[in-house]
C-alpha cells in the first residue's frame, strides 16, 4: 500500500523538449518514426496500468 | 532483434528490469539481455531505484503492441514493489477507445467521408478565408470531396489538412496566384514554394501528394497512380515518404516536422465535425 504521500514511480519518457526549448526526437526510423513519440505512447499505457493498480505515479505524459 | 532490455546501474534497478522482462515474456514480447550502465547520469544521479527500459522505439508499432509493452512495464513495476497488478478490464478498454465518429491520430486516411461536404463548407465560411470568395470556398471543398473520394481518401481529413496548413485559407501561399493549399515546398525562404495554375489543379496537387504518403509505392490503382503522378510533377517526393502515413500519425515528422501535427489535424477535423 502507498505510504503517506510517498511517490512510487516517476515515469520519464526520454528525449522531447529539452531545457533550452529544443525538441529532441531521439532516434528517427527509416519511415520517419520518432523515438520520443513512440516512447510517449508506451509510457501512457504504463501510466494507465500503474494507476489502475493503485501506484502513486508522476508521468511526463500527463 | 528488437526487444526489452533493462539498462541499470545498481542491483535494485536490475531486479526491476527482471520483473519487467518477465512481464514482457508473458506477453510474448521479445526480450534481450539487461545491460549494466553505471556511467549514465539518469541512473546514477538518483537514490531512487532507476531503470531505463530500452525497446527499439523507432518502428510504427500498432497500438496493441504499445499497450502490451506499457502494461508489461506496469506489471513488472508492481511485482518489484510487492503490489498487486490489476490488468485492464472491459471498462478500461471502453474508456480508452475513442468516441465513435471522432477523429484521432490513429484514424485511417483511407476511409469513406466522415462528414458531408456541407460541414467543412460551414466551417470555412464561418471564418475569414483570405481573398477567396464564399463561392470559391464552396467550389474548393467540392473539388476536394470529388478528388479525394475518387481515390479512397477521406475528404474530411484532406480538408482538415488544408485548414491546418493555410490557416483556413488565409495564408500567403494559399492565395492567388499561388493557390498552394498545403504548404507544398514552402520552406520559409522568400519565394520558395509551389504555385498551382488553378484551384482544381491545386486540389489535385495536395490530394495526390497526401495519397502518396498514404500508399506504399507501386500499390495504387490506375486512378490513384494518375493523381499521385500529377501531384508529384509539381514537387517530387523522397522515396522514403511513400506509404508512411496509412493513418494521420504517420504525417507527424514526415509531412511536417511538428511532433503534434497529427494531433492538430485530428483536432481540426473534429472541430469541423462538431
Amino acid at each position: 500500500m502507498p505510504q503517506g504521500d510517498r511517490l512510487d514511480v516517476y515515469l520519464a519518457v526520454g528525449h522531447g523538449v529539452e531545457d533550452n526549448g529544443v525538441f529532441d526526437p531521439g532516434a528517427i526510423g527509416a519511415d520517419g518514426r520518432q523515438e520520443h513519440l513512440e516512447a510517449f505512447q508506451v509510457c501512457t499505457h504504463a501510466l494507465a496500468g500503474m494507476r489502475r493498480s493503485g501506484l502513486r505515479v508522476v508521468s511526463e505524459t500527463a | 532483434m528488437d526487444g526489452f532490455s533493462g539498462l541499470y546501474a545498481a542491483d535494485d534497478g536490475h531486479a526491476l528490469a527482471k520483473h519487467i522482462g518477465r512481464a514482457f515474456e508473458a506477453r510474448h514480447q521479445p526480450r534481450k539481455a539487461d545491460v549494466f550502465r553505471p556511467e549514465l547520469f539518469f541512473l546514477n544521479g538518483t537514490t531512487m531505484t532507476a531503470l531505463i527500459p530500452e525497446v527499439r522505439r523507432v518502428r510504427n508499432y500498432p497500438d496493441s503492441v504499445n499497450q502490451a509493452q506499457g502494461e508489461a512495464i506496469a506489471e513488472g513495476t508492481c511485482a518489484f514493489l510487492g503490489r498487486t497488478y490489476r490488468p485492464p478490464g472491459p471498462l478500461d478498454t471502453r474508456v480508452r477507445e475513442p468516441q465513435p465518429g471522432l477523429v484521432t491520430p490513429d484514424s485511417a486516411l483511407h476511409a469513406a467521408a466522415r462528414a458531408p461536404a456541407e460541414k467543412p463548407k460551414q466551417y470555412l465560411l464561418a471564418r475569414s478565408h483570405g481573398e477567396w470568395s464564399d463561392d470559391d470556398v464552396r467550389t474548393i471543398v467540392d473539388f476536394y470531396y470529388t478528388t479525394a473520394g475518387a481515390v479512397g481518401l477521406d475528404p474530411l481529413l484532406v480538408v482538415a489538412q488544408l485548414v491546418e496548413e493555410t490557416g483556413h485559407l488565409t495564408s500567403f501561399w494559399s492565395q492567388r496566384p499561388r493557390r498552394n493549399f498545403a504548404g507544398i515546398g514552402v520552406t520559409g525562404n522568400p519565394g520558395e514554394g509551389v504555385s498551382f495554375p488553378d484551384r482544381k489543379t491545386a486540389v489535385h496537387g495536395h490530394t495526390g501528394r497526401l495519397l502518396a504518403y498514404s500508399l506504399p509505392k507501386g500499390t495504387g490503382n490506375q486512378a490513384q497512380n494518375q493523381l499521385i503522378n500529377e501531384a508529384l510533377s509539381f514537387h517530387s517526393l523522397p522515396a522514403d515518404r511513400f506509404g508512411v502515413a496509412p493513418t494521420l500519425k504517420g504525417l507527424a515528422g514526415t509531412w511536417a516536422t511538428d511532433a503534434q501535427y497529427a494531433v492538430k489535424l485530428a483536432a481540426v477535423a473534429n472541430d469541423i465535425l462538431t
